[in-house]
């Protein structure tokens, strides 16, 4: 096997790590969804029924929703869900369109980072100083943050990913030209 | 450096990441850190990032948007469309374009359980598009009507930007999405009309008529569709006529709706255990990543309004705006205007997220009211779903139809922006569209 060769399948073996672990991060998201849903349903049925509420529902869903959006952030680009305006992009052929693909796709990585680095100062802060949140019940934070933290790191691998995979799908202007394009 | 130097090297940073096709989201991200950095410096600005996604993100009025997106992908999955619409395409069949307008009515019922304006065109345009081909009507006409009345989704309650609108303001979301209804009705009346002034005085794009298109003699068919017309029904009736009564919170109602769609996807599939199972699993997966998609948004539109506001851009506005010779109803319309372009180039998400922090404080002080604002800018920008470069509801009825070509959709939806601006000129003149059903419930002054 060439260089050439080893490095594409390295390269796909590190996208199919990334996704698959997008696609475990969603699966924690979905049963917070669920949590949440079922909360406030069973919340609602209690109060009509003349019983007392679940205490800390804001609390709890507050939590539960930090892990369903922050969770999703990797799924949301492993299914091109997020949006972007590509019409510049899309006038762009050959060379041109794959520097400056790569290079938005290096830029949102480098911004997930910042946004990791950032987080993952607050996460520390968090666990060193026992952090809770503050309500009727006393709830550690310590998942939320480690939820933003792990979102925006797989947001981040997933930017690059998906960079490289629009380079790589993109035919070149000599290809585009051969076929009459 | 000066502000009006400053947010012009922003708003540079911001075009040059979104020319090079970074997400939306992570521009508005950088833009905002940019300029944290440069009033403030490095510190500031990585403070900012790891503070401001969380506490924009995990509020608890904010669960109304995955509960929102989970009750529209699960309405999806409970097939309630289809039946609906035979229904309602054998009742309207004796109207001039009676499958158009069959199609228009069907798309607002359906929008009015789902609030999303994809679900709406996925869920109806395969089937609707066949029917109006069978009858014999033109594709642009009949891919038009799809797309178009798709919108209704954004407008009809459950609306997820109107939420949104809700949390960037302050303003109640219950009145906010009960504002929505009028509108709504309004633009879908206006559709209706105009489809049938248009297939009496041009009979050759609606083709032959309805009839013999969608037999109904069977009973099952028929009682089929009843069904899925009682469900949307009854949907509509715990979310819309929950909130109304009082009976619940919009929050729960987002809840209670989104836990009865899973319901109803249970039922449908209760004799297929294996496709129920896949359809809960794709209503769920499908709602995800709309979900990361929206919060990503979210929380980049937060980082950068933070820093907007930090600066001062809206008082600047405001402040300038205010100051023209002008009346107040000539500013609100301008800013109103600039959406549209807007709109040929940005998601409607991305303009509330852009556009609401700077402006909102405009027009308040100005003394209008911010419900009757949020709606004429969500109307706006739901226009931007049907105009080109970035006419979305046009791509997806593209997509979901092999035979309709991008610029035969496009000329279809086109012919309703018309219509759109007509009823932009009606919530502007009659305020009351808006208002009238929220202040009924005591929501507005």
């Amino acid at each position: 096997m060439n260089v050439r060769g080893f490095l594409g399948t390295v390269g796909r073996g590190l996208a199919a790590t990334i996704h698959a672990l997008s696609r475990s991060l969603a699966v924690v998201s979905i049963a917070g969804m669920v949590f949440i849903m079922l909360l406030v349903v069973y919340n609602f049925v209690l109060r009509e029924l003349g019983k007392p509420e679940v205490p800390g529902v804001v609390e709890y869903v507050e939590l539960a929703m930090a892990l369903t959006a922050f969770f999703a952030l990797g799924e949301a680009e492993r299914q091109r869900r997020h949006v972007s305006m590509t019409s510049v992009l899309d006038k762009l052929r050959g060379r041109a369109y794959q520097v400056v693909r790569m290079a938005g796709g290096i830029g949102a990585a480098f911004v997930a980072v910042l946004l990791a680095l950032a987080s993952w100062e607050v996460l520390a802060a968090a666990l060193d100083t026992g952090e809770y949140k503050l309500g009727l019940v006393r709830l550690p934070m310590w998942p939320a943050r480690l939820a933003v933290f792990a979102g925006f790191l797989i947001l981040a691998l997933e930017q690059i990913v998906t960079a490289v995979e629009d380079v790589r799908a993109r035919p070149k202007r000599d290809d585009l030209s051969d076929a009459g394009i | 450096m000066g502000t009006t130097e400053l947010f012009l090297v922003v708003i540079a940073i911001l075009a040059a990441c979104l020319f090079s096709g970074m997400r939306i989201a992570l521009a508005l991200t950088f833009a905002g850190f940019a300029g944290y950095y440069l009033i403030s410096g490095p510190d500031v600005g990585m403070a900012t990032l790891g503070a401001l996604p969380i506490s924009s993100a995990s509020k608890f009025t904010l669960l109304v948007i995955p509960m929102f997106v989970l009750l529209g992908n699960a309405a999806e999955r409970a097939n309630l469309a289809e039946g609906a619409y035979r229904v309602l395409g054998w009742f309207l069949r004796s109207l001039p374009g009676g499958l158009a307008v069959a199609t228009l009515t069907a798309c607002a019922c359906f929008a009015a359980v789902s609030g999303s304006s994809i679900a709406t065109v996925v869920s109806i345009g395969n089937l609707a598009i066949t029917e109006m081909r069978k009858a014999g009507y033109a594709m642009h006409v009949a891919a038009g009507v799809v797309g178009a009345a798709g919108t209704l989704g954004v407008l009809i309650p459950p609306s997820v930007p109107l939420v949104i609108y809700g949390v960037l303001t302050g303003e109640s979301i219950g009145a906010l999405l009960m504002a929505g209804i009028g509108p709504g009705v309004v633009t879908a009346v206006v559709y209706g009309i105009s489809i049938m002034i248009r297939a009496k005085r041009k009979p050759e794009l609606f083709g032959r008529g309805a009839e013999d298109v969608l037999p109904l003699s069977d009973r099952p068919a028929l009682l089929s569709g009843a069904y899925s017309l009682f469900r949307i029904g009854l949907l509509f009736v715990i979310i819309i006529g929950g909130m109304y009564s009082g009976f619940f919170t919009a929050v729960e109602a987002a809840a209670v709706g989104a836990f009865v769609a899973m319901l109803m996807v249970i039922v449908e599939h209760l004799r297929r255990p294996r496709e129920m199972g896949r359809s809960l699993w794709s209503s769920l997966s499908a709602a995800v990543s709309l979900n990361g998609m929206v919060f990503a948004l979210l929380i980049g539109g937060a980082i950068f309004s933070s820093f907007m506001v930090a600066a001062g851009a809206p008082q600047l506005i405001a402040d300038g705006l205010t100051g023209l010779p002008v009346p107040a109803w000539l500013i609100v319309a301008l800013i109103l205007l600039l959406l549209i372009p807007l709109g040929m180039f940005l998601d409607p998400t991305s303009i509330l997220l852009i556009m609401v922090p700077l402006t909102y404080p405009v027009v308040t002080e100005l003394g209008m009211d911010g419900i009757w604002f949020g709606l004429l800018f969500v109307k706006l920008i739901e226009i931007g779903l049907l105009t080109p470069p970035l006419g979305l509801n046009a791509f997806v009825v593209a997509g979901i139809r092999k035979d309709v070509e991008l610029s035969t959709a496009f000329k279809g939806v086109l012919w309703y922006v018309r219509l759109d601006i007509i009823v932009v000129i009606l919530m502007f003149v009659f305020p009351a569209i808006v208002t009238f059903i929220p202040s009924q419930m005591g929501l507005t002054e």
